[in-house]
């Protein structure tokens, strides 16, 4: 019987979070690659709590089913899964505390050696993202790279190529990484959401050596458990910086060259924003089974309508804040990669940087 | 193969025009256009609004960027290739930001069943909302020349209790989607899908025979397979039935349905019975939405991105303040009982 293995993590001092699973040593290890390299945070309650593994739930008696698998109660929602796996309990959107139980979903023998990746990845992000919104804060799908003078955001949808640009400023032109995956903007400041050094090192192994940085699933897994890669090969980390400028990455189908040209910045944002709503509303797969965390937040609104979190992460737009008024450019990239990028990104930033 | 052409206009609020090739393999399965018999029309005055033509085709040649790897972008163009589980199609659509709306689906051959539901239907509904008629995901009975809609998720009882109601005495608006208009209820009359639980006796015994014989093999396949392969029997209503489809009245009252322990009947307040009818219309897993999402991921400010907020607006115009919305809470099964309460309710 596998012992009940707990990791807590305490994201810049604004929310503190609490990963437990009750598997071997290797999967927890696996299970927390995307928050190990945050610092530890108080061992006790945490504000986002979430516990992988088989449950029991605790529905309550006055519970509304809705769409026939989400059972909602005030402040409280349970998916139930498929037969062997999946359903999810969300206790806490609106209170203080949010904790998050989730039964791994069934997948293929080879996906089983990540099983609960995924479901990690599809329900403590955004639970993280709308704690963060409370606090007026942002958790974006985007890559930041920081220098002396600021921050550079780069946003763009999955594939346009963020964490090769990232890697790509860090390892040629001296910047240092905040987060290639996920970035948390607040007050002016770009916070970083770094990942384990493992797949870090993965990625700009595979950057230096001029292909893409994506990696399987199980790949990433396997590089973790077995600890692959050590601190050498990682790129140079940041904690925060302040946001200088953004960039929005886009993938066309036509070749050529890279163009790049200025962007208003509201625009940026919009596309942002529309961008963290397509994720939300992204892992829906098969029927009845997977499902994402859209669809919790709809079910709740159902139940309840009009609630805040329904309003704030599914319903557009979001106003751009103050401090998003930076210098922002458009960057069409083609289907081949254009090792000249980084060097005109960099050029530009460095001109409104210094 | 046969090419054939259709015209439809939803009361003249939305017209559209609907060109396929018609092969033996299509003969199983449902056709699109099938599902729009009721509102056919000869001929149309002016081009159609929307203007479907399946058959294998060529992505056109624009300047695409590509989202989440798989849609492909441009300025009020969308394509992609999509599958769900063996069904696959290929779709582009063109123009859905300004007035007319020309689409291009391929599809495998078991995805003739996919492209009526997931794509025509859902683009059909995004076009009524733009024209100011939005949508609800409701069925609609028409009892003493007022309209009352029974709104709720698939699956909370919403065809039986319609059914049943019709057996009672009432008009049946709609089974799946019904057009909201200045305090108008109007009719989408797409095929009624009964199940043999959905109708009692009565009903049953008028139906034609081929119908009751699908309804029997339908329910043996669901038994057989442990519940996995639930399929219905597509009424027509005005093929079979023509007396008791309604095309239109005022909107009296709004039932929303969900699923729980006991059954209850509650006002509800109006702004929460909006939330409800626009969450209900988010629920749907449909992949239009997908597209619509990745669309507006690309240009937050067209109308595809501000469909869901434009939609909550105009269906605070189109309900009157004197509809009542009632909360009904329904626990598993629809019993007599629960017939007889609702059917008081809608008098």
């Amino acid at each position: 019987m596998p012992l009940e293995r707990t990791f807590s993590y305490d994201l810049h001092g604004l929310v503190t979070i609490r990963l437990s699973a009750r598997c071997g040593r290797w999967r927890a290890r696996m299970l927390d690659a995307k928050l190990s390299a945050l610092s530890a945070g108080p061992a006790g309650a945490a504000d986002v709590e979430m516990h992988v593994g088989t449950f029991l739930p605790e529905v309550p008696e006055s519970a509304t089913v809705i769409d026939k698998d989400f059972h909602v109660a005030p402040d409280y929602v349970y998916f139930r899964g498929a037969r062997s796996g999946g359903a999810t309990e969300v206790r806490g959107l609106e209170a203080d505390r949010t904790v998050i139980r989730h039964d791994p979903y069934p997948e293929s023998p080879l996906r089983r050696i990540t099983r609960g990746l995924r479901g990690v990845n599809m329900y403590l992000e955004p639970a993280i993202a709308w704690r963060l919104r409370r606090l007026g804060g942002y958790l974006a799908h985007a890559a930041a790279v920081g220098r002396d003078g600021g921050a550079l955001l780069i946003f763009g949808t999955n594939g346009a190529g963020k964490t090769r640009l990232a890697l790509e400023l860090c390892l040629g032109h001296g910047a240092s990484l905040l987060g290639d995956d996920l970035v948390v903007l607040r007050e002016a400041e770009a916070l970083g959401f770094i990942e384990h050094p493992a797949v870090l090192s993965a990625r700009a192994a595979a950057v230096a050596a001029g292909r893409a940085p994506r990696a399987r699933p199980v790949r990433v897994g396997l590089n973790v458990m077995l600890r692959r890669g050590g601190a050498a090969d990682a790129p140079r980390t940041a904690a925060r910086a302040p946001i200088v400028a953004a960039v929005l990455l886009e993938r066309s189908l036509a070749g050529g060259p890279a163009t790049i040209e200025p962007a208003p910045p509201e625009e940026v944002w919009a596309c942002a924003m529309a961008l963290e709503r397509l994720e939300l509303n992204k892992h829906q797969r098969r029927h009845r089974q997977v499902t994402n965390f859209g669809r919790f937040l709809m079910a709740y609104e159902y139940a309840f309508p009009h609630g805040r979190v329904f309003a704030d992460m599914l319903l557009g737009p979001s106003p751009m804040p103050a401090w998003m008024n930076v210098p922002a450019w458009r960057c069409r990239l083609g289907e081949r990669h254009d090792p000249a990028l980084a060097g005109r990104v960099d050029a530009a930033w460095r001109r409104v940087a210094g | 193969m046969k090419r054939v052409e259709q015209e439809f206009s939803l009361h003249d609020f939305v017209t559209m025009r609907i060109r396929d090739t018609i092969g033996l393999s299509d003969r199983l399965f449902m056709r699109p256009m099938r599902g729009y018999v009721h509102h056919r029309v000869d001929s149309l005055p002016a081009p159609p609004d929307i203007d479907v033509r399946i058959g294998a085709f060529r992505f056109a040649d624009r300047p695409v960027r590509r989202i989440d790897r798989r849609f492909l972008v441009a300025e009020d163009y969308f394509a992609c290739r999509d599958t769900y589980k063996i069904l696959s199609w290929q779709v582009e659509i063109a123009g859905w930001d300004s007035d007319r709306v020309a689409v291009r689906i391929d599809r495998n051959v078991f995805g003739t069943a996919a492209i009526g539901s997931r794509i025509i239907d859902c683009l059909v509904r995004y076009v009524l909302n733009l024209r100011g008629c939005p949508a609800v995901h409701a069925c609609g009975v028409v009892n003493a020349g007022g309209a009352y809609l029974l709104s709720g998720r698939s699956g909370v009882g919403k065809t039986t209790l319609a059914m049943r109601l019709v057996e009672r005495g009432c008009r049946l608006l709609g089974d799946n989607w019904i057009i909201l208009r200045g305090g108008v209820a109007y009719s989408l009359h797409l095929p009624v899908n009964v199940l043999d639980y959905n109708v009692s006796g009565g009903f049953r015994a008028r139906m034609p025979r081929r119908l009751r014989l699908d309804m029997t093999l339908k329910k043996l396949a669901r038994k057989l397979s442990g519940g996995y392969l639930k399929k219905s029997t597509p009424l027509v209503l005005r093929a079979v039935f023509p007396d008791l489809a309604a095309e239109q009245a005022p909107l009296r009252k709004v039932l929303t349905f969900s699923q729980g322990h006991d059954f209850r009947i509650a006002p509800l307040p109006r702004r929460d019975g909006l939330g409800r009818l626009l969450a209900n219309d988010m629920m749907d897993r449909e992949a239009f939405y997908r597209y619509m999402l990745a669309y507006s991921a690309v240009y937050p400010d067209s109308p595809v991105a501000g469909h869901w907020r434009r939609l909550g607006e105009h269906l605070a115009a189109a309900i009157a303040p004197e509809v009542q919305f009632l909360d009904v809470v329904v626990p598993g099964k629809v019993t007599p009982e629960i017939v007889r309460r609702v059917a008081a309710v809608t008098e």
